[in-house]
């Protein structure tokens, strides 16, 4: 087992490395090879990472490796080298190094216990993902929307985390809410992370970006930044204890904003990728709700929105990954199905763990507005799926959309394995 | 070893190996498959002796992994007993075996991937059917055995006749699954709890809606009278795939559910009229199922319709139990034996399909008037056919003799009536069995071109000399024990009836007697029931059904469809049309946090 900062530094040195090497190749085939390969390596390292292990320096922590974050990371990581082994004909020399970077925020987002850590991750995805979507042609105003929506959600946090330092709040995992400056501090980093996952009325950036940005650079903006985001986001609202009847309302009511706008929005649009976009929306609802209940409730639950979040934006990924291709389009209709929920696909079990985690705590009415918006959700997909060529449909598989496909069937049937892999 | 290991070894280790199989198989090759599958289904043999052999006795609980579908007080328990025990080594020994003949018999098939995937995955439901205590547990593990015989049996799907025979497999069990899931609803509502073991404190009253619900499930799946209309169709699979149906898996399921209720249950259903209706469920369909097998001259549909009636006899004696509050043993012991025989003999046919298939086609190469002598010339065939044969017809020594006499005896304490039938049944057993022998080993070759069969492949020669010698040992090396029945008075009217059977059958075809052909259709349609079902029984319910469906389509036509127009109309309406201006993007996100910031205050005030 290695030790929390040996790990933080073999991840920090195989990132460097990797993306040097990246550099150096020119075949197509080798530098998405490379790339892959990189995702797995990161997987083998944060397996054999010690559990519970947190990084402080002069007493103040900053990352940690808790088996809930690590489990989320593996099957994220493991999702993003399949998809850039599925997409192997769009990285090329420029970008190739630039996807160990964005790997590497998705890590210090995910394990970021201090506030000065997440916007050092944050602002490393923005940037590799911006260079990401630089390298393409067609892409330069989804790289610029994105880029100045970052940089006003990085300045926010900075604002909040300013505040938070002043009054003495170190650590995003307990935040107690006493004075209106932390209330501030709090205001200006949500406002900050729901910018950066597209919560409404933050998102009009996010469809945008998720219909005209190349698709290596979305899926993994929705793999290595989103997901993560989303988590830290969920970690932040769930660990505001004193936020109770301050704020946790005006959170519900965002949260229940994001999910009609997001999913009725994707209801009526006419492109694939923004209806994926909008989904993107509501899904930042759907965990901005459930970190409500969990404050609300003092009941914790890291399994769900583990399941959530890796369920809806694995299969988001891998929807978007098989939309441009013939060869990979068959894959698209097992990630709606289990981004609509549809059992045994791994979107059902999370959802599902979602519906029963708000009734078993006693929010109903949560488990009641969820379960309306997932129908939603399942109309909208149905509407799409209807329109597809059935005979591409069925021949649209290579081999890495296969064991994708797999990977959301067996974590449906046996989404257990997560604990075991954390 | 823990009761975990063997839970891992026997259920999760096929189960991870099955997606592995699949995945090596299109992207390594053929031997990377076989070499997955051989490899686990091994591993599961070995475990399932090891069980077996050790003194675990009990229910156990084994730490469950959060699964956030299963209710907070279910607990994930195996049951270990004999009962489990006894069909852990069924499944895990014919299982290894099927797989280890399939490496010969599936060696041209293109599908190999898939066949071998679905294979593991069938054994391994089956083995966490046996294995677990609890309720959910045990239907989940059941339409995984469902899933995996409608994907096995429709193995060659681009043949018509394949497809259907496995949507009509699933469709029947599908009838009873149904039933027995409400049954399940049912008893978790009254009894809250999902264990199995724990049905022993409920109500009679709960306790026989149960078994009713179960009942229904496994005479689907069982293939009794009257839903056993899709094993002989599930022909159209390949022979290794029928050998593990009918011996080892699917039919079998709804036997041990059966027994398995019948050792919790008995106590407080014994006086009502179910132990009556299971026993005489399992007696008519016995002898039903002889009269059609001796008709048939599709090898495998012989079988099947054999598989039918012995599956009739072991209900038949698990009724006996229920009755009287007494051991399943003894239809346990028949469990045992027709599972090595059936396979044995199902691999038997498997080879003769497997060498004369390129050169007959499918259908061809199964009749038995068309392949009549082409196991005459090779030793191990023509051993294997006559171990397998006589065992089935209950000749000394071999084990179907030993269990299925001890299983009438048993019966005849219960209900005489019952028994006698058991005993008419017997020799036609026999009668169709030795037909079986006669054609393909003793007869003339009636066509000229057709050569005979002289080598069996290595694989398909050692499953076939395994499951031989097993046709003699078994009572012996597996399951209660052999117990030589003191009533020799029965033992000499079965033996007799047996030798008649095989000698009317010789001399009938020595003297080419002729049955009159309405007679011959009667046995060879199995009484008309199946045309009955797909004449008329499925037209009506589909007439009912179109004209529910049309007016749903109207209901929907008029009502959703519209409605869904219209909301789509209004929030295209309602949803602001994008300038993709940074600006107003901009406006926007100030506007929310503007509002964020008054809320917050205004709610700390």
């Amino acid at each position: 087992m290695l030790g929390p900062e040996a790990s933080l530094i073999t991840l920090t040195l195989i990132v460097v490395l990797c993306s040097l090497i990246s550099m150096l190749l020119r075949d197509k085939k080798l530098t998405s090879t490379m790339s892959s390969l990189i995702a797995l390596i990161l997987v083998a390292v944060l397996l054999v990472t010690q559990r519970g292990g947190v990084i402080t320096v002069n007493g103040l922590p900053l990352l940690g490796f808790d088996k809930h974050s690590i489990a989320m990371l593996v099957l994220l990581l493991v999702s993003s080298s399949l998809i850039i082994a599925m997409l192997w004909r769009e990285i090329d020399h420029v970008v190739a190094p630039l996807i160990p970077w964005t790997m590497y925020a998705g890590i210090i987002i995910t394990l970021s216990i201090n506030p000065a850590i997440l916007i050092l991750g944050l602002e490393l995805g923005a940037l590799s993902l911006t260079g990401i979507y630089l390298s393409y042609k067609g892409s330069e105003e989804a790289a610029v929307k994105y880029f100045f929506t970052s940089i006003l959600a990085g300045a926010l946090v900075i604002a909040g985390t300013a505040l938070l330092v002043s009054n003495h709040v170190y650590s995003l995992t307990d935040i107690s809410v006493t004075t209106p400056s932390l209330v501030f501090g709090l205001i200006f980093l949500i406002t900050g992370l729901a910018l950066e996952v597209g919560l409404a009325p933050f998102h009009p950036w996010l469809p945008d970006v998720a219909a005209n940005a190349p698709i290596v650079g979305i899926t993994l903006a929705i793999l290595l930044v989103d997901a993560p985001t989303l988590y830290v986001f969920f970690r932040l609202i769930s660990a505001a204890k004193a936020m109770g009847l301050i704020l946790a309302w005006v959170l519900a009511i965002l949260a229940a904003a994001s999910m009609a706008i997001g999913e009725f929005s994707a209801l009526v649009q006419l492109s694939v990728r923004r209806m994926l976009g909008f989904s993107m929306v509501s899904d930042a609802g759907y965990t901005l709700l459930l970190g409500v209940a969990c404050a609300l409730s003092g009941i914790v639950s890291f399994n769900v929105v583990v399941y959530f979040i890796t369920s809806s934006n694995m299969a988001l990924a891998l929807a978007l990954a098989s939309v441009k291709d013939k060869d990979t389009i068959g894959s698209i209709v097992p990630a709606l199905l289990s981004l609509m929920g549809l059992p045994p696909f791994y979107g059902f079990t999370a959802k599902l763990s979602v519906i029963t985690f708000f009734a078993r705590i006693g929010y109903p009415w949560m488990a009641v507005t969820a379960s309306f918006f997932f129908l939603v959700a399942a109309a909208y997909v149905m509407r799409y799926l209807m329109s597809l060529n059935r005979d591409s449909i069925l021949k649209g598989y290579n081999i890495f959309s296969l064991i994708y496909v797999i990977i959301l069937l067996f974590l449906g049937l046996y989404p257990g394995i997560i604990n075991l892999i954390g | 070893m823990s009761p975990a290991d063997y839970l891992g070894l026997l259920v999760f280790l096929p189960l991870l190996a099955t997606p592995l199989a699949l995945v090596l198989g299109r992207v390594i090759g053929r031997r990377a498959s076989e070499l997955v599958a051989l490899s686990a289904s091994f591993v599961v043999l070995i475990a399932s002796i090891l069980l077996y052999r050790s003194g675990l006795e009990g229910v156990y609980n084994v730490a469950s992994i959060y699964t956030p579908f299963i209710p907070a007080k279910a607990v994930f328990s195996i049951v270990v007993d004999d009962l489990s025990k006894i069909f852990s080594i069924i499944i895990g020994l014919i299982g290894f075996l099927v797989i280890l003949y399939s490496v010969s018999y599936m060696e041209r098939d293109p599908g190999y991937a898939r066949y071998y995937a679905f294979m593991l995955l069938f054994i391994a439901s089956m083995q966490g059917l046996v294995l677990t205590n609890n309720i959910a547990a045990l239907y989940a593990f059941w339409e995984g055995v469902g899933l995996c015989s409608f994907t096995l049996i429709g193995h060659y799907y681009e043949r018509p006749r394949a497809g259907i025979a496995g949507v009509k497999a699933f469709v029947t069990t599908r009838l009873g699954d149904v039933v027995f899931l409400a049954g399940i609803a049912y008893t978790y509502i009254h009894t809250h709890t999902l264990s199995l073991i724990a049905l022993k404190e409920t109500s009679p009253h709960v306790a026989s809606v149960f078994f009713a619900s179960a009942l229904i499930g496994a005479i689907a799946k069982s293939a009794q009278l009257p839903l056993h209309v899709w094993l002989p169709d599930a022909m159209e699979g390949p022979t290794p795939v029928s050998a593990l149906i009918h011996a080892a898996t699917m039919v079998k399921a709804g036997v041990y559910l059966i027994a398995r209720l019948a050792l919790l249950l008995s106590p407080l259903i014994a006086s009502t009229y179910l132990p009556s209706i299971v026993m005489w469920v399992g007696a008519i369909t016995a002898l039903y199922a002889a009269l059609s097998a001796l008709a048939q001259y599709d090898a495998k549909r012989l079988l099947a319709y054999s598989t039918i009636s012995q599956l009739g006899y072991i209900f038949t004696a698990l009724g006996a139990a229920l009755a009287i509050i007494g051991s399943v043993d003894t239809a346990l012991g028949h469990v045992i034996s027709h599972a090595v025989f059936k396979a044995l003999l199902f691999l038997c046919v498997g080879v003769v399909i497997h060498e004369l298939e390129p050169l007959l086609g499918p259908e061809t190469a199964r009749d038995l008037r068309r392949t009549m002598g082409v196991a005459r010339k090779s030793p191990i065939l023509a051993l294997s056919l006559f171990c397998g044969t006589m065992a089935l017809a209950g000749i000394p020594p071999f084990n179907g003799f030993w269990t299925k006499d001890e299983l009438i005896i048993f019966v005849s304490k219960v209900s005489l009536s019952a028994s006698i039938v058991l005993l008419v049944t017997s020799l036609i057993t026999a009668a169709y069995s030795f037909k079986l022998f006669y054609y393909l080993v003793l007869a003339r070759p009636r066509k000229e071109g057709i050569e005979a069969i002289t080598r069996v492949p290595v694989p398909m020669a050692t499953a076939l000399l395994v499951l031989s010698f097993l046709t003699l040992a078994s009572p012996i090396l597996i399951g209660p024990g052999l117990h030589l029945s003191t009533n020799i008075a029965f033992i000499g009217i079965a033996l007799a009836l047996a030798i008649t059977g095989i000698v009317l059958v010789v001399e009938a075809y020595r003297r080419r007697l002729l049955v009159p052909r309405y007679i011959y259709s009667t046995l060879l349609e199995g009484f008309y029931i199946d045309r009955f079902y797909v004449d008329y029984l499925v037209p009506s319910l589909r007439f009912v059904f179109t004209l529910l469906g049309i007016g749903m389509l109207r209901v929907v036509d008029v009502g959703l469809d519209n409605s869904i127009k219209i909301i789509v109309s209004e929030l295209e309406a309602i949803v602001p049309r994008r300038s993709g201006r940074m600006s107003a993007y901009y406006a926007l996100y100030a506007l929310g946090m503007v509002l964020l910031v008054i809320a917050a205050f205004a709610l700390l005030r």
